[in-house]
This record gives C-alpha cells, sequence and structure tokens, in this order.
C-alpha cells in the first residue's frame, strides 16, 4: 500500500497529464499548486541560507567581513520597488564583477586551451581505425567550426566562392550535427521524465 | 470522421496513449534488451573502485525532481557503490532542492543508518548560495570548506563534525563527484583547472553532449549520460534502482519517436506541404 503522500503526487501528475487532452481545471490546480510549492520551498531555503551562512557567522564568530555581503544583498529586495529599484543596481555591478573575475582567466583555460590541445593530441594513425576516424573528425570538426564563425564575412557577396568556403560549409554542418545531437539528448530527456512519472503512477496504483 | 482527420485532430492524443501504452507493458512484462555498457560508465565506476577505503568523496547534488529519472538512480546506486567500498561522503547542493532530493536518494540507498555514523562517514552541508563563486571559496586553503560552510544541513556546527577534520580545502579531496542538471562548467573552472582535482559527473540528457565534451579533454575522468548511463551503472555495480529496468521503455518510446518523425516527413512530402521548413506542428 502506497502512503497517502504517493496518492497526493499521483493526484497532480494525472491533473498535468490530463493537459494531453486539453486544457482544464484539474490541470491548472495541479500547475499552479506546483508553482506556489516551489516558491516556498526556494524562500525558505533562501531564509535558512542567509541566516546559517551570513547572519550566523556575523553574531557568532564577529565575522564582520560578511557584513559589506549582507547589507549588498538586502539593496537588491529594492529591485521589486519602482521608484527605488535604482538603489539594486550597485548590488548587481559587484556581483557580475565578481563572476566575471572569476570566471573569466579559468574559462580561456577549461574551455580554450585545454579543448584544443587534445584535440591536436589525439592519435589519428597510430590507433585502431574507429577511433583514428573518430579523432579525425574531432579536430577537423573543431577546426572547421572555428573557421566558420571567424572568416565568414558577411558583406562579401553571395555569387563570390572563395576555394575555403567549402571548409566553412563543412564547419556549418559539424556545428548542425552537434546541435541536432543535443536536441536528440534533450529529447531523452523529458522522454526519461515522462517514463519515470509512468512507472511512479503504476507503483502508487499496484500495477507493478 | 476520416483516418485522417482524426489524426489531424487528435494526433497528440493518439501518440502519448501509444507511448504510455509502451511504457507499462514494459514494466509488466520486460523484454530484456542487451545494454552495451560505454567506456565513459566504465570510467565512472573505475574512478569509484580505485579509491582506497576512507577517501573523502564529495557529492554534489545538483538537481530537482525533474531530474530524478535521469540521475536519481544513479545517484542511488552510487551511494551504495560508496558504502561498499567504505568511502566517506560529504553531501552539498547548489541547487535549491538539492537538499530535498538528497533526502530521497537517502531513503532509496536503505536510510542514513546505512550510510553510517553522522559526522564520522558522512555528513549533509546542505544548500550553498553563490554559484560559481561559492565553488571557488570550497577548495582555497587552508580552510575552505571550513569558512565556506558554517552549519550544515541539520545545523551542526561544521567545525564539530569528526570527518570535517579531515577536510579542509582541495587537498583532502579525493574524488569529486557532481550530479546535475545544469552545466559542469563551474566545477571543472574551479576544481580541476587550478587543481586538477579528479571529477567525474552523472548528467541529465540535455547536458551530456558538454561532458562529454569535459570527458574527452581529460578534464572529467568518467560520466553517465541520462537514464541510459544510469542503467549501465547499475548494471555495473549490481546496485539496482530503476534505471535498468526504464531504460527499456525508453528505448522503445524512442524508437517510436523516431518511426513517428519518418512517417511525418514521407506524409508531409507525400502532401507537397509548404511548411516542411517552419518544423513540426
Amino acid at each position: 500500500m502506497a502512503p497517502i503522500g504517493d496518492f497526493v503526487a499521483a493526484f497532480f501528475v494525472i491533473g498535468l497529464f490530463s493537459f494531453i487532452y486539453r486544457d482544464n481545471i484539474w490541470y491548472k490546480f495541479a500547475e499552479y499548486t506546483f508553482v506556489g510549492v516551489g516558491m516556498g520551498v526556494t524562500i525558505t531555503v533562501a531564509y535558512w541560507n542567509v541566516l546559517n551562512q551570513t547572519i550566523g557567522p556575523i553574531v557568532n564568530n564577529a565575522a564582520y567581513i560578511f557584513v559589506p555581503a549582507l547589507i549588498l544583498g538586502f539593496l537588491t529586495l529594492f529591485r521589486v520597488s519602482r521608484n527605488y529599484g535604482w538603489i539594486s543596481r550597485s548590488s548587481l555591478a559587484v556581483m557580475f564583477a565578481t563572476t566575471m573575475a572569476i570566471r573569466v582567466m579559468v574559462t580561456i583555460q577549461s574551455q580554450v586551451v585545454q579543448q584544443i590541445l587534445p584535440a591536436i593530441r589525439a592519435p589519428i594513425i597510430n590507433t585502431d581505425p574507429i577511433t583514428g576516424i573518430s579523432n579525425l573528425f574531432a579536430a577537423t570538426g573543431l577546426a572547421a567550426a572555428c573557421y566558420y564563425f571567424v572568416f565568414t564575412r558577411v558583406d562579401m557577396p553571395r555569387t563570390i566562392q572563395r576555394p575555403s568556403d567549402w571548409f566553412a560549409k563543412y564547419g556549418q554542418y559539424v556545428i548542425m550535427a552537434y546541435l541536432g545531437a543535443s536536441y536528440a539528448n534533450v529529447m531523452t530527456g523529458r522522454v526519461s521524465m515522462f517514463i519515470e512519472r509512468i512507472l511512479f503512477l503504476c507503483r502508487t496504483f499496484g500495477i507493478v | 470522421m476520416k483516418i485522417s482527420d482524426f489524426w489531424e485532430k487528435y494526433y497528440r492524443q493518439v501518440l502519448y496513449t501509444l507511448m504510455i501504452a509502451l511504457t507499462v507493458f514494459v514494466f509488466v512484462n520486460p523484454i530484456g534488451l542487451p545494454l552495451v555498457v560505454m567506456k565513459n560508465s566504465i570510467d565512472y565506476y573505475e574512478a569509484v573502485e580505485s579509491l582506497p577505503p576512507h577517501s573523502i568523496v564529495t557529492v554534489g547534488v545538483n538537481y530537482g525532481g525533474g531530474a530524478w529519472g535521469e540521475v536519481g538512480s544513479a545517484n542511488i546506486a552510487f551511494i551504495k557503490h560508496c558504502i561498499m567500498k567504505d568511502l566517506r561522503m560529504v553531501f552539498y547542493s547548489r541547487y535549491v532542492e538539492g537538499p530535498l532530493m538528497l533526502e530521497k536518494v537517502i531513503a532509496g540507498a536503505g536510510g542514513k543508518e546505512a550510510l553510517g555514523e553522522y559526522g564520522v562517514d558522512w555528513v549533509n552541508l546542505g544548500y550553498m548560495a553563490g554559484g560559481e563563486a561559492a565553488l571557488a571559496s570550497m577548495m582555497q586553503s587552508p580552510d575552505g570548506w571550513h569558512k565556506t560552510f558554517e552549519y550544515d544541513q541539520y545545523r551542526n556546527k561544521v567545525s564539530d563534525l569528526l570527518l570535517m577534520e579531515d577536510l579542509w580545502d582541495w587537498q583532502d579531496v579525493d574524488l569529486a563527484t557532481e550530479f546535475i542538471t545544469g552545466s559542469l562548467l563551474p566545477v571543472v573552472n574551479q576544481w580541476y583547472v587550478p587543481y586538477r582535482t579528479p571529477i567525474i559527473c552523472s548528467a541529465i540528457g540535455a547536458n551530456t553532449p558538454e561532458t562529454k565534451m569535459y570527458y574527452d579533454a581529460g578534464q572529467v575522468v568518467g560520466y553517465l549520460g541520462s537514464m541510459r548511463g544510469s542503467a549501465e551503472y547499475e548494471k555495473l555495480t549490481g546496485f539496482y534502482a530503476d534505471a535498468l529496468s526504464s531504460v527499456e521503455a525508453l528505448s522503445l518510446v524512442l524508437f517510436l519517436a523516431a518511426i513517428s518523425i519518418i512517417v511525418g516527413n514521407i506524409e508531409d512530402r507525400w502532401k507537397g506541404s509548404k511548411n516542411i521548413s517552419t518544423g513540426g506542428r
């Protein structure tokens, strides 16, 4: 016998699935309840987070280094005010600047340098044929995708064909293949969600 | 009503009904489709398997209820794997729903007792705001973890926990594990680039291509991609949750989707539709 909470969850899941037929009051009720509960969880977690991680250290350990952060965090609440919303900009400016400072250098390392080096070093000849072809495709695909962006000139008449245009076209196909694979993965994820909920319903109602 | 008119009007309902029927059928009558374990999943498994007992593993539970089907099973199997290997686990979350999901995972892994003594064998540090800045702060010498987390999820002082006496900065982390719905980039940026911390990751489908990119570049030791990856890990560890049974349904439903796309394209071509370039309905 499933606990009562599972039946409540099943009520909302079926309500959300009822949208497959058409929009209805059961679906709307389930949707609004989900949004409300989600908001409640977020606010509660944020409240305890500020209390534990910021106010706690200030009060208990005299860690006054957190005071500017607390003030800046408080100022962001002014975003809800039409007249005083501008006050929150200083907090946002600090957030953006800090994030940029933390990210920029390491992102160049992780996304550019450490991606290019393995592509160059990947063995093409002294390995098994499948890995070799795969590595060749990855290396040329990387170069072609970069070439597609870097050397595309929008001011050039479309009738003029450069000798290297085929390489840019190859880069375009590589990008399209990546987007296709990404979309297929997203779709797989959504179907996984759907299957997990069906399994949940089956268990709740004793089908499996 | 003609069949074509019925299809035109109710194609969505028909497809969903077929999907539900296929899924329920597979759950009631498992087919036993073969599942090939990919190298990335083996590397993920080996990364845990190669750790000596009492190693410290950080576990980032960074997903919500929507991702449960994709990474929840892997998370349960991972905890059981760590218990079997006698590893010490430090849970944290950058996702608001993370602590809630962790409670569900712990229940699935046999309850808190199964994880060992709290504060000695495992610790739940709870949610931490701040995103990438918080990640950078955790690993900093000499006491990043203690400065970032003052209290744990259950309001214990972190400095009072025995396990945390062995976890101060990047040098104490033997393996970082991430269960994610968002990008892995912040973790790679702040943990791999400066400190070369070994990272393994279980990602949802939408983030799998990006995670593979880090894996191919050697920035990630191993990864599990979506529900299929979870099923592969369940097969490797022998700790079965839901993924291995669900992945059969996934295969059939995706097969149905592929057939639908092909049939839909043929139908559109047959009719000489002018809307082909605008995509699906």
